[in-house]
């Protein structure tokens, strides 16, 4: 079976993107209208929606990132993992109902289009479209990075790519992703989240068995391993320590709530009472995901210090080593497709958001009208990717760049978006010219301190800094300023 | 007082706290330090606990985060200026939540002085405690949201009144 190990990898990640292609060609059909296009005609089912929003979460970084900072750091970003029930419960109870609202009473295309209805305020959308035009080519640049490099990885094995290229890897890879976005736009993405989650749970669960079998003492003799190197590793705090993890905590149970690419697709369900099952259903796959993140770093870090398996290269490389050492070939196959998975449905997510920040909502702040908006979306989709992955192929020869497009993922969006909307559409008081502030603010503090690389003591997270500060702003200003005025439905739906 | 104020005081303690974290001497290595055989891990530095200030200001750091988090999911739940029945549930969450993360401080606190040797079910102590306690406590949020949402979340008549808006909306914008 061992040598059939690569044929595997190579048939279960061909059968995931012939899938993908199979779902873009489907959703082609079913894609009449722009609207159909950026909000899936706001006609998702439960399960759909509900993955979508787990599997968007989750992006590359749980299957590979994830992994490898609990290699290196021990229990430390298990908090992002352990947040997940409390984090979708705050984004579910702040956005479930009152951005689903708003968004069908203005007939939204985009989280700006509902923003602009909740404030009134022109400034205020092209901000947000600002904001997310910056995280998306941020997230989206690595995204690809990321795809291209696995990619490139398992075909360098077989003798007839042993010598493809990054670039070439790249284009494959955006090829397939750009196919089934332009064609079916987020009708295909979702459907293909819901592949997507499904590959990921059950790679997951897979993986923490074999993790649980790797020591013949179980889970226990893992932790007792880890523990006798490091007592630290294997507590609640890790070696980052207390203050560092709370701070996650924060940026990822809080942060969440502010992840346009995420809160989005809550947009989207067909009945607003959706959401009550949408909550539990994306916690469960979260959770089921999250096993791997958990079991491929601690058990990576347990056979290292054990000296059972040599020293890494890279703590990036847990997953990879685990997969190619200790897991059955078709299971490795499986999690390979479901790295893909994650990555894409992150990907696609993230290039219809920048898409509609691009081609409908600043045209629409500055008040043009785009005449055939699906064509021009398609068109957008296409641009946007190349534009990404030039931008991906630079930062790769470019360390300082690496630094910048971070600045510019997660933290970025919580920071920004988190006062406006998550905040905001829950507090009637919040005004236009206090979101404007914290957004300008929000983001000028995450690249500054990311640029200026300025230590924050104890390991505090930039983006948890940056979106406390946000919040005190918008609270502050909208203290000291006048009321917007706005339309009379609109602040009925505000006190539902 | 209302809930945005609650969260108002909320933010400016947590920002006090950070500023205070400024200036406080730093323990050594507090967020780890290279690892003393393999480069590509860290290992645990000095822990918070070791100092009475510092571990104070940690358990103050993490009780904001967490309280943070419970008072924007109640302001979330407000409907008509008020959040009616729901309030005591999720008040009485909250302090199950408050209480399952002082008792990971605590439990952790006595792991560092015990030489670490109570385990939960193939964890540490305190790690079962983030593990189990942590990760489940916040389920209780879950429960009223998906089984009450229909009396404190979005009742009938609210969805009802809101169809009636949507349907005004849509005539106002065909005149």
């Amino acid at each position: 079976m061992e040598e059939l190990r690569n044929p595997i990898i190579l048939t279960s990640v061909g059968l995931y993107m012939v899938l993908c292609i199979a779902v873009g060609i489907w959703a082609l059909r079913r894609t009449k209208s722009s609207h159909d296009f950026f909000m899936a005609g706001r006609n998702l089912g439960v399960i759909v929606t509900a993955f979508a929003v787990f599997s968007t979460t989750l992006s590359g970084f749980g299957f590979v990132g994830g992994p490898g900072l609990v290699y290196r750091m021990g229990m430390s970003s298990i908090w992002m993992v352990v947040i997940a029930v409390l984090g979708f419960s705050v984004t579910n109870f702040l956005h479930g109902k009152k951005l689903r609202l708003l968004s069908e009473l203005g007939d939204s295309k985009s989280l700006p289009d509902v923003v602009f209805l909740r404030y009134n305020n022109n400034y205020t959308r092209v901000l947000i479209a600002i904001a997310i035009i910056l995280g998306v080519f941020g997230y989206l640049a690595t995204q690809i990075l990321a795809m291209s490099v696995v990619l490139k990885d398992i075909l360098n094995e077989t003798e007839l790519f042993a010598e493809l290229t990054l670039g070439t890897s790249m284009i494959f890879s955006c090829s397939i992703l750009v196919f089934y976005s332009v064609t079916g736009g987020i009708i295909a993405s979702v459907y293909t989240d819901l592949i997507q989650g499904g590959v990921m749970i059950v790679a997951a669960i897979l993986i923490f068995f074999t993790v649980m079998y790797t020591f013949d003492g179980g889970i226990t003799e893992m932790n007792q391993v880890i523990q006798s190197d490091d007592p630290a590793a294997i507590g609640p705090w890790g070696t980052l320590g207390m203050i560092g993890c709370m701070s996650w905590v924060l940026m990822f149970g809080l942060g969440g709530s502010g992840q346009p690419h995420v809160i989005t697709k809550l947009m989207m369900n067909k009945k607003v009472s959706d959401v009550k099952h949408i909550l539990p259903i994306s916690i469960l796959g979260y959770l089921f995901s999250g096993l791997l993140w958990i079991g491929i770093g601690l058990v990576m870090r347990a056979l290292v210090v054990s000296g059972r398996h040599p020293e890494l290269a890279g703590a990036d490389e847990a997953a990879s080593q685990f997969l190619q050492h200790y897991a059955h070939p078709v299971l490795a196959g499986i999690v390979f497709a479901g790295l893909f998975a994650a990555i894409m449905s992150t990907a696609d997510a993230f290039l219809n958001i920048g898409t509609a920040a691009v081609m409908h909502d600043i045209p629409k702040a500055i008040g043009k009208t785009i005449k055939n908006e699906l064509q021009w979306a398609r068109i957008t989709t296409v641009i946007i990717t190349i534009i990404a992955a030039f931008f991906a192929v630079w930062a790769s020869n470019n360390g300082d760049l690496v630094a910048l497009l971070g600045a510019f993922g997660w933290g970025t969006f919580a920071a920004a978006i988190v006062p406006v909307v998550t905040l905001g559409f829950n507090w009637r008081r919040g005004t236009a010219i206090a979101a404007n502030v914290s957004i300008v603010v929000s983001l000028l503090m995450n690249f500054i301190v990311k640029i200026g690389k300025i230590s924050i003591p104890y390991g505090i997270d930039v983006g948890a800094l940056s979106m406390l500060v946000a919040l005190f702003l918008f609270i502050t200003i909208s203290f000291f300023t006048r009321e917007d005025k706005l339309e009379s439905d609109v602040e009925e739906v505000l006190q539902m | 007082m209302k809930t945005i104020h609650y969260l108002y005081a909320l933010i400016c303690v947590f920002l006090l706290i950070i500023l205070f974290l400024f200036f406080t001497s730093t323990p050594a290595n507090v967020t780890g330090q290279p690892h003393p055989r393999f480069d590509t891990m860290l290992s645990g530095g000095d822990s918070l606990s070791t100092k009475s200030n510092t571990h104070i200001l940690g358990y103050l750091f993490g009780l904001c985060t967490v309280l943070t988090l419970c008072v924007f999911l109640i302001l979330g739940a407000i409907r008509k200026n008020s959040l009616g029945a729901i309030r005591p549930w999720l008040l009485l969450s909250s302090l199950v939540y408050m209480i399952v993360y002082t008792l990971t401080f605590l439990s952790d606190t006595h792991y560092i002085k015990t030489n670490h040797t109570h385990f939960f079910n193939g964890w540490p102590m305190p790690t079962a405690w983030m593990i189990f306690g942590m990760w489940s406590a916040p389920v209780l949020f879950v429960c009223i949201y998906v089984f009450k949402f229909r009396d404190w979340i979005l009742p009938l008549e609210d969805e009802e009144r809101f169809y009636d808006l949507v349907a005004e909306r849509k005539k106002r914008q065909n005149k």
